[in-house]
C-alpha cells in the first residue's frame, strides 16, 4: 500500500479533536490513567442501567487534585458498585475514587468547567458521550450513531444475542443511519426501489462491529437465485460458518414501478437457502456451516379505498410467518428465520 | 520450542483483556499481539527485534505462528485454560505472570501490549479488528489475496509515513494508549469511507 492511499490529514484532525489526546495533552499520564478507570466505569454502569432509558445528565469524574470541590454539598460516600446502582437517579454525578469507593451527588456539579480543571469529567448527556478538560469539550464520535451511548455495549458472544440486539435497538424504531436510507417516505410506509444492498451493508456494519474481534462477516459479491447468501459470518480458529440471507418484505417504489413482497417471498428465500446448503455441502470440508434466514419487515396492510389507520399500519407487528416445511425443526444446518419488524412512523 | 517472547505477550494479553471480557478467542491473542506488535514500530521498535513474525490468513486476519504455538505450549503446561474455545489464564498461569512480568527484557514490550489491550477500552473490539484489518500491511495482502508475511519492506513505507504524521501531530508522548486510540480511530474511519464508496459503486 501507498501513503498517498490514506487520507492523513485525518490523523491531524483526530490528534487534535479527540478526547484521548486533548485529556492527556492537558493532564499527561495521570490524566489518561484516571480516563482509563472512567473508561472501564462506564460500560459496567450502562449494563445495569440501560442508557437508552436515562432522562438526565449523568457525570462522572475522577479529581486529578484531592482539594478540588465536586460540589459544594458533600456528597453520599458508598462503598459497593451495587449500592451506586441502586443510588443513581440522574442529574446525578459520580466521583470515582481511587480506593475503589465512590461519591455520589443527586445534581450536577456546581461548575463543570472549573471542576475539569482539575479533575477528568465524563458527561452523558442527550445521547451524547462528552469528556471535558480543563474546558475543553470532546464529544466522543460514536461508531454506530444509533446506540444512545458509544460505551453501552462492547460485544456480543453469540449471534443470537446481536441479532436480538439488531432487531429491537436498530431496525424497530429506525434508529440505524444506514437502515434509515431505504425509507421512501417519512411515515415508513414504503421503501425505496432495490433496498436489499442498504439492509445488507446495515446489518453487516453492525455486526462486524459488535460480534467481537475473533468473528468475521463478509459480504457476498454475487447475490441471485443460485447464490442467495448476502453474509457470511466466520468464527476464526472455530471453524464455524452462518451463512445469512437476506429478505424484505412490503412496498417498494419509485413512484412509478412498484414491487411487492408478501410472506410468500420470505418462504421461497428459506427454500433456496435450503438448496444452496445441499448445493455446497461438499464445499464445506470440516467446516460446520449452517443458513439463516433474516427478514426486514416493512409491510402495512393496505386496504383499498380506505386511509391506513394505525393498526393498519401495524398489522404486521406481531405475526409472525409460518414457513411450510419447517426447515428450522428439520435440519440441524438451518437456523430459526429471524423477522425484524420495522415499525412506520404514522 | 516457541519465543519466550511470544508466551509472554500471550500471558499479558490475557491477563489484561481477562477483566474486560473475561476468556478470549485466540483469533483475539493473535490480534492484540499483532496490534502490540505495530504499536512497537510506533515507539521505535525494529520489527525484527519483537521476537517473531506475523502472516496474512486467507481471511486476511493477522496470524502468528510463534502466537500459536506459545497457547499450545502454554495449554499443555496448564498456564492457560481453554472452555468452549476461549482461553483464559489459569491460577498457574496467574502466578507466572507474576513472576516474569518483572524481568527487564520484557519491560519495553509491556508498554505496547497494555497500549493495545487497553485500546479496547475505547472501542469496541470489532471496531479495532475493522481498524486494524485497514492498516497497510494487512490491507496490502487483501487486496493480492495472498497469505503473505506481514509488516514487510512494502507496506513498512506506508505505515511509517502513517506513524510520522501521527508523532507530528502528537508530540512527545510516554503513554502509548494515546497514539494507539488516535491510529485506530483514523484506520477505522478509513475503512467506513473505503466501504461507503465501495457500496455506491455497487448500487
Amino acid at each position: 500500500m501507498r501513503a498517498d492511499d490514506y487520507d492523513l490529514g485525518q490523523v491531524v484532525s483526530l490528534a487534535k479533536q479527540l478526547y484521548v489526546p486533548v485529556i492527556y495533552r492537558h493532564f499527561g499520564d495521570p490524566g489518561t490513567e484516571a480516563l482509563r478507570k472512567i473508561l472501564d466505569f462506564l460500560p459496567k454502569m450502562f449494563g445495569r442501567r440501560d442508557p437508552e432509558l436515562v432522562n438526565g445528565d449523568i457525570f462522572v469524574c475522577i479529581l486529578l487534585d484531592e482539594a478540588v470541590e465536586v460540589n459544594s454539598v458533600a456528597g453520599l460516600l458508598l462503598k459497593t458498585f451495587d449500592a451506586l446502582i441502586d443510588a443513581i437517579k440522574p442529574p446525578c454525578t459520580i466521583q470515582l475514587t481511587f480506593d475503589g469507593t465512590y461519591r455520589v451527588w443527586l445534581a450536577i456539579p456546581d461548575d463543570v468547567v472549573a471542576l475539569s480543571k482539575k479533575a477528568v469529567v465524563y458527561q452523558f448527556s442527550g445521547r451524547r458521550d462528552i469528556f471535558i478538560a480543563n474546558g475543553d469539550e470532546c464529544v466522543v464520535p460514536k461508531i454506530l450513531s444509533s446506540l444512545a451511548s458509544a460505551f453501552a455495549a462492547t460485544r456480543y458472544r453469540s449471534l443470537e444475542d446481536a441479532l436480538e440486539e439488531y432487531k429491537v435497538g436498530l431496525i424497530r424504531s429506525s434508529r440505524c443511519e444506514i437502515f434509515q436510507g431505504a425509507w421512501r417516505d417519512p411515515q415508513r410506509l414504503e421503501l425505496k426501489p432495490k433496498p436489499e444492498h442498504i439492509m445488507r451493508r446495515s446489518l453487516e456494519r453492525f455486526l462486524q462491529i459488535y460480534l467481537g474481534a475473533d468473528v468475521e462477516v463478509h459480504p457476498e459479491h454475487i447475490v441471485d437465485e443460485s447464490h442467495p447468501v448476502d453474509l457470511r459470518v466466520f468464527w476464526n480458529f472455530a471453524r464455524q460458518e452462518v451463512l445469512i440471507e437476506v429478505k424484505w418484505l412490503g412496498i417498494s417504489t419509485d413512484g412509478q414501478t412498484r414491487t411487492e413482497y408478501t410472506a410468500a417471498r420470505a418462504r421461497s428465500g428459506a427454500k433456496q437457502l435450503v438448496e444452496y446448503l445441499d448445493e455446497n455441502r461438499v464445499r464445506s470440508g470440516s467446516r460446520e456451516v449452517r443458513g439463516m434466514l433474516v427478514v426486514f419487515d416493512a409491510r402495512r396492510r393496505f386496504r383499498r379505498g380506505r386511509a391506513l389507520s394505525h393498526a393498519d399500519a401495524f398489522y404486521y407487528e406481531n405475526r409472525e410467518i409460518s414457513y411450510m416445511p419447517d426447515y428450522a425443526a428439520s435440519r440441524s444446518d438451518f437456523d430459526e428465520p429471524r423477522r425484524f419488524f420495522a415499525e412506520p412512523k404514522v | 520450542m516457541p519465543d519466550s517472547r511470544a508466551a509472554f505477550d500471550v500471558l499479558q494479553i490475557l491477563k489484561y483483556l481477562k477483566g474486560r471480557f473475561g476468556a478470549i478467542s485466540e483469533a483475539e491473542v493473535h490480534l492484540y499481539s499483532y496490534l502490540s506488535c505495530l504499536i512497537g514500530i510506533f515507539g521505535g521498535e525494529p520489527v525484527s527485534e519483537w521476537g517473531y513474525e506475523f502472516a496474512s490468513t486467507e481471511n486476511g486476519s493477522p496470524f502468528s505462528e510463534g502466537i500459536s504455538a506459545a497457547i499450545t505450549l502454554m495449554r499443555s503446561t496448564g498456564h492457560v485454560e481453554s472452555a468452549g474455545g476461549l482461553l483464559s489464564l489459569s491460577d498457574q498461569g496467574e502466578y507466572f505472570y507474576l513472576g516474569v512480568k518483572g524481568l527487564s527484557q520484557y519491560a519495553r514490550r509491556q508498554l505496547f501490549i497494555v497500549a493495545a489491550t487497553n485500546s479496547a477500552l475505547a472501542m469496541p473490539s470489532g471496531q479495532i479488528r475493522m481498524a486494524i484489518m485497514e492498516e497497510p500491511s494487512l490491507r496490502s495482502a487483501r487486496i493480492t489475496q495472498g497469505s503473505e508475511m506481514l509488516v514487510s519492506d512494502a507496506s513498512l513505507d506506508a505505515l511509517h509515513a502513517q506513524f510520522r504524521v501521527l508523532s507530528e501531530a502528537l508530540g512527545h508522548v510516554s503513554d502509548f494508549f494515546v497514539p494507539a486510540v488516535v491510529w485506530l480511530t483514523f484506520l477505522s474511519k478509513a475503512a467506513e469511507e473505503r466501504v461507503r464508496l465501495e457500496t455506491e459503486v455497487v448500487s
